[in-house]
Formats: C-alpha cells, sequence, structure tokens
C-alpha cells in the first residue's frame, strides 16, 4: 500500500484529504500535531507527502528545504513532495519548486485533481509507482489511464466517461446531481449541456456493459445517479 | 439590434493625453505669469503711486519756490518721483522670483513642498507668510503621512483576511459535498457567493490603495474565457446556460489575468441575473494595437434611461432591481478596476433585446508608461 503522509493544521482539511486518498487507494497518515514534523516523518518513511505552508510552528517551506538538504533527513531525500497552500502568489509558487517540491496546488482544490496530480507525481517518481485506484464491488477504475476493469475484462474510456465515472465512484453509495457532473465535466473543459449529459451517461452505460458491470449505474429520475455495488 | 452607447470610460485614450505638455507652452505660460503679476503689483500699489505723485508735486513746488527757479523744481520733482518709483517697485523685482518659484510647483501639483524647496524671503511681510505657509504645508504633509499609514495597515490586514477567510471555505466546500440534496447544492452555491464577496472585498480594497499591484503579463483570452466559465459553472448550469466561446487560440493581450477573469465573471452573473438564456464571449476582428472581448448576452436588455448609469456606484436601475449585484458595486467595480488597468469598457444593449459588454485589452503594453501614467 501506498502511504502517503498529510502535514496539515485545520483538522476538517487534513480528514478529507485523508477520506479522499483512501478513497483512490492510497494509504493515509495523518500528522497529529503535537509530534515534531520531522520525527513525525522519520519514523513512518511515507512515499509521498502532501504538505501544507501555513503551518503553526513552522513554515512550509522549511520543511522542504530541510528534506532536500539536511543530513539527518537524508533518507527521506528523495520523497515526492506535494505543496498545498492557499496563497495564489507566484512568488510562493515557485520558491516551493524551487526548494524542490515537485508540485503545488492551490486551495480551493478540486478533489479529482489533486489525486492527478499526486498520481502523475508518484509516476515520476518512480518506475513501477502504484497510481490511484478507485473500487465498487467488482468495478476496479484508474483515473491516470482512463480504465474501467472487471474480472470479466477491462474497457476504455472517453475523457467524459472517465470524468462521470470518477464523479460517481468518489460519491459512491450516493447520489450525484446531473448538474453536479456538468460542473466537474466543465472542469476539464468540456463545457456540456443537458441532452449532451444524458448522452455520455448513456455511453457509459454501454462501456460499463461490456464488462458486466452496468448494474452498477443507477438511474434516480428526477435526482441524478448513483454509483453502488449494494443493488436494489 | 438598435445600438444605443453608455458611457464609455476609454481609459486608454484617457491616459495619453495627460503626457507632458510641450515646451513652446510653458514659455507661454510664463509670460501670462508675469504679466499678471505685474498687473496686479501695479493695481495694488496705485494708491502708494498717487501719495508718490501728490509728494512730488508738493515737494517739487516748495524747492521751486525756495530757490526761486522752476528748473530746480521741475529736477526736485523728477528726483522724487525716481526714488519713490525705486522704492515702489523694489520689492516687485525681489518678490517675483519667488512668487514665480511658488506658482511653478503649485501648477507641478507639489504645492506641499513649496517650504522645502523655496528659498525663505529675508523681509517683512514675506517671511512672515512664508512661515505660515511653512507651518501649513508641514501639518498637511504629516496629517496625510498618517493617512497613508492607515490605509496601508489597512490592506495588510485585508490581504492576510482574504487569505485566512480560504482555509474555512475549503473546508466547508469539502465537507458539504457529502450532504444531500436539495440542500447541498443550495449550500454549495452560497458558499461559492461568499468566495465571490470575499474577492470582490479585496478587489475593492486594492482599487483604492496608493499601491496597487498589477501583474501585467501576456493572457491567452480563450483560455482566461474558459476559466471563468469554469467558475461560473454551477451558476451557469442551474439557470440553463451554456456558454459559446468564438475566440481564436493564441489571442494574446497584455494586461492583470486574475483581474479580467474576475471581471469576466461579474459579467457573466449580471448576465444570468438579466435572463439570460445563452452568453457568447467572443473577439471583434480588430486590425488595431486592442483587442475588443465581447460579452454578449440574449438577456432582457437595459432600458435607454438606465444604460449611461449601469457603471456608476450603487446605481440600482428601475424599480430597485440592482443591474449587476443587490448592493449596485458589482459593474461599478468592474469599470473602476477596468479604468485602473488601462482596459476600455462600454455596454450597448437596448430594452428587450439582450446586452453587449464589450472591453477593449491592448494586445502590448509599454510597461514605463503605463507605470508613469498611473502615477500621475
Amino acid at each position: 500500500m501506498t502511504q502517503i503522509a498529510i502535514i496539515e493544521d485545520d483538522r476538517i482539511l487534513q480528514g478529507e484529504l485523508a477520506r479522499i486518498l483512501d478513497l483512490h487507494g492510497y494509504s493515509p497518515i495523518c500528522w497529529d500535531q503535537t509530534t515534531d514534523v520531522y520525527e513525525f516523518l522519520l519514523a513512518y518513511k511515507p512515499d509521498a507527502l502532501l504538505l501544507d505552508l501555513s503551518l503553526p510552528r513552522i513554515h512550509g517551506h522549511e520543511v522542504v528545504r530541510a528534506l532536500r538538504t539536511e543530513e539527518r533527513l537524508s533518507v527521506l531525500r528523495h520523497i515526492p513532495v506535494i505543496v498545498v497552500t492557499s496563497s495564489q502568489s507566484e512568488y510562493d509558487e515557485l520558491l516551493s519548486m524551487n526548494l524542490g517540491a515537485d508540485d503545488v496546488v492551490t486551495k480551493p482544490y478540486n478533489p479529482a485533481i489533486l489525486i492527478a496530480r499526486l498520481d502523475s507525481v508518484m509516476r515520476r517518481a518512480s518506475v513501477s509507482a502504484v497510481t490511484s485506484q478507485l473500487t465498487c464491488g467488482d468495478l476496479a477504475f484508474s483515473p491516470l489511464e482512463n480504465r474501467a476493469s472487471s474480472p470479466t475484462g477491462s474497457v476504455d474510456l472517453s475523457r467524459n466517461e472517465a470524468k462521470i465515472l470518477h464523479t460517481l465512484m468518489i460519491h459512491e453509495d450516493a447520489i450525484v446531481s446531473r448538474s453536479d457532473l456538468m460542473v466537474e465535466l466543465w472542469q476539464s473543459d468540456a463545457f456540456v449541456d443537458d441532452n449532451t449529459l444524458t448522452v455520455n451517461v448513456n455511453r457509459l452505460r454501454k462501456s460499463l456493459r461490456h464488462i458486466g458491470c452496468e448494474r452498477y449505474l443507477i438511474t434516480k429520475r428526477g435526482i441524478g445517479y448513483v454509483l453502488t455495488a449494494r443493488g436494489e | 439590434m438598435n445600438e444605443r452607447y453608455s458611457k464609455s470610460i476609454l481609459s486608454v485614450a484617457h491616459h495619453e493625453h495627460r503626457d507632458a505638455r510641450t515646451s513652446s507652452s510653458k514659455h507661454g505660460d510664463l509670460l501670462d505669469f508675469v504679466q499678471e503679476f505685474v498687473r496686479s503689483y501695479l493695481r495694488s500699489h496705485v494708491s502708494d503711486g498717487v501719495i508718490l505723485g501728490l509728494s512730488a508735486v508738493i515737494i517739487g513746488a516748495f524747492g521751486a519756490g525756495v530757490s526761486g527757479s522752476r528748473a530746480a523744481g521741475i529736477l526736485i520733482f523728477v528726483l522724487v518721483i525716481l526714488t519713490g518709483l525705486i522704492i515702489l517697485l523694489r520689492p516687485l523685482f525681489k518678490t517675483y522670483a519667488l512668487q514665480r518659484d511658488i506658482a511653478g510647483l503649485i501648477e507641478a501639483g507639489e504645492s506641499l513642498h513649496i517650504s522645502s524647496v523655496v528659498e525663505r524671503p529675508s523681509s517683512a511681510p514675506d517671511k512672515f507668510y512664508f512661515d505660515a505657509l511653512t507651518r501649513l504645508t508641514a501639518d498637511a504633509r504629516s496629517e496625510i503621512g498618517q493617512l497613508r499609514a492607515q490605509r496601508m495597515d489597512q490592506e495588510r490586514y485585508m490581504e492576510l483576511w482574504v487569505h485566512e477567510i480560504k482555509t474555512p471555505l475549503t473546508a466547508l466546500n469539502l465537507v458539504c459535498q457529502k450532504i444531500d440534496e436539495p440542500m447541498r447544492s443550495t449550500i454549495l452555491r452560497e458558499i461559492t457567493h461568499l468566495d465571490t464577496l470575499v474577492e470582490q472585498a479585496l478587489y475593492v480594497a486594492r482599487l483604492k490603495s496608493f499601491n496597487q499591484d498589477f501583474k501585467l503579463e501576456h493572457v491567452d483570452l480563450a483560455l482566461v474565457c474558459k476559466e471563468a466559465c469554469k467558475r461560473m459553472a454551477r451558476a451557469m448550469i442551474e439557470c440553463g446556460v451554456t456558454p459559446q466561446i468564438d475566440i481564436a487560440d493564441q489571442t494574446v493581450v497584455t494586461t492583470d489575468a486574475k483581474q479580467l477573469e474576475f471581471i469576466l465573471r461579474q459579467l457573466i452573473q449580471n448576465a444570468l441575473q438579466y435572463g439570460a438564456h445563452h452568453i457568447r464571449l467572443s473577439t471583434q476582428p480588430n486590425e488595431g494595437e486592442a483587442c475588443v472581448l465581447k460579452i454578449s448576452d440574449d438577456g432582457w436588455g437595459i432600458p435607454s434611461q438606465d444604460i449611461t448609469r449601469i457603471f456608476e456606484r450603487g446605481f440600482t436601475g428601475k424599480n430597485g432591481r440592482a443591474y449587476g449585484s443587490s448592493t449596485g458595486m458589482g459593474l461599478y467595480l468592474c469599470a473602476e478596476m477596468c479604468q485602473a488597468m488601462g482596459v476600455g469598457i462600454s455596454a450597448e444593449s437596448a430594452h428587450g433585446e439582450g446586452t453587449v459588454i464589450k472591453l477593449v485589452l491592448p494586445y502590448d503594453v509599454d510597461r514605463f508608461a503605463f507605470e508613469k501614467n498611473r502615477r500621475m
């Protein structure tokens, strides 16, 4: 299991990040704020790190710098670091990268984008890195590759189908409204309207049928769609 | 469409004409100043002249009587006049230089620094007036300094506050993903609204700043329009509106990207509030130095009695309905931001026929000239 350390002082955000990572097949470890950050990292030796810049006793930049240069932290030297910050300052972004961060994400962020960045960073860091994967019953979906699979086989999805499936899987068992799906699709530059959404959902259904998972995608007339393994 | 033009704030033209005055006009001004100065001096010393004249006549007559010679009398008369003129006119020359320098400084907008630049006159009553002036300007400068410091403190606090508030807003946003409908859409919409208001507050604060922070950079118009639409996704989708973006790739202008994106979002928001079913972002074919970006909608349009006032601060349209926002600040803020950025903004509309907002964005900006104009 790929372990990702989360260094963030806001408990709610930390909880949410952990939930998203867990959902995508990563194993999150949360810093408990009372221990020293470096001791925490040395103890767990995570595979990657999500680091907030505005921490209470120490600045995130300092942590990045220390990880990349200090002798006592040399075992962590090459660990991928994604900096998460509310600052929109380009200077902060540049400085983070110069100090050795692999990527910078600004708040507020789209969870799917955060995962995509993490996947991408993990893949760059190691040839055989396991990237994120979501599962629901027999159905598995890999966001980085836009590929859905099941014991029966696998199928490549179009960008829109993949986006819809990803969103439904993040909200597994909960109903996602049509508006929400459209908002998500718009974020990838696909400014779809109501009809186009219906068309894309039908295409997704067909793709799922190829791998025998059609029953997981349920239409809730008038409300939206839900992806669930529980069956009705 | 019946075109009626609103008040245009064409800032590019506005800034240009304030450029340096030509030297020939300066020369002309100097001549005018000299004439005016001499004229007013003479006017205020008319009584002195009369007294001098009379005294000269009396002394001359006396001298003629005493010496018995008319020539001597006339000579004495002339001598008295000459002496009197020298005494009367000497201050004219002395204070001329002082007055000219002061007038020059006031003309250049440097009135607060008169007492540090101009030499203190040594004679009364000029030196008393000068001391009073020094005191006055010192007090004014000190007050302005205090106000500036206060303003900067406020700004710094504002920036910090905006920064801080993003964290709870993000947390709220994430947590609300788990709430069920119908509450979910409502809450998420309100959170987006909060986010926009926070941003608005920041931009309003920055506008009043002495130290406006513009990041002039090359901006791909198609990209920034898409970004604005993405951020307005929820609002547009809920109104059943899909954007049409007709902008060629690689259409690059020079401006502050974040502020432009904010303005676009405001304009989209307006269009939605005013009954748009379709919003189109396009560029007008243009060979000149600037690109015209059009934001068109097919909403209710703006009635002709309102259109010249839509950019006014706090303007809320007929029947108290606000065009742009309930506080009437939305479009006002856009117009102010455009003016500060050197972007032109105008609106065309007719009641029942939709609205087109045009933004004039320069392809390239001479940064030096931009900065110089801004400081004036």
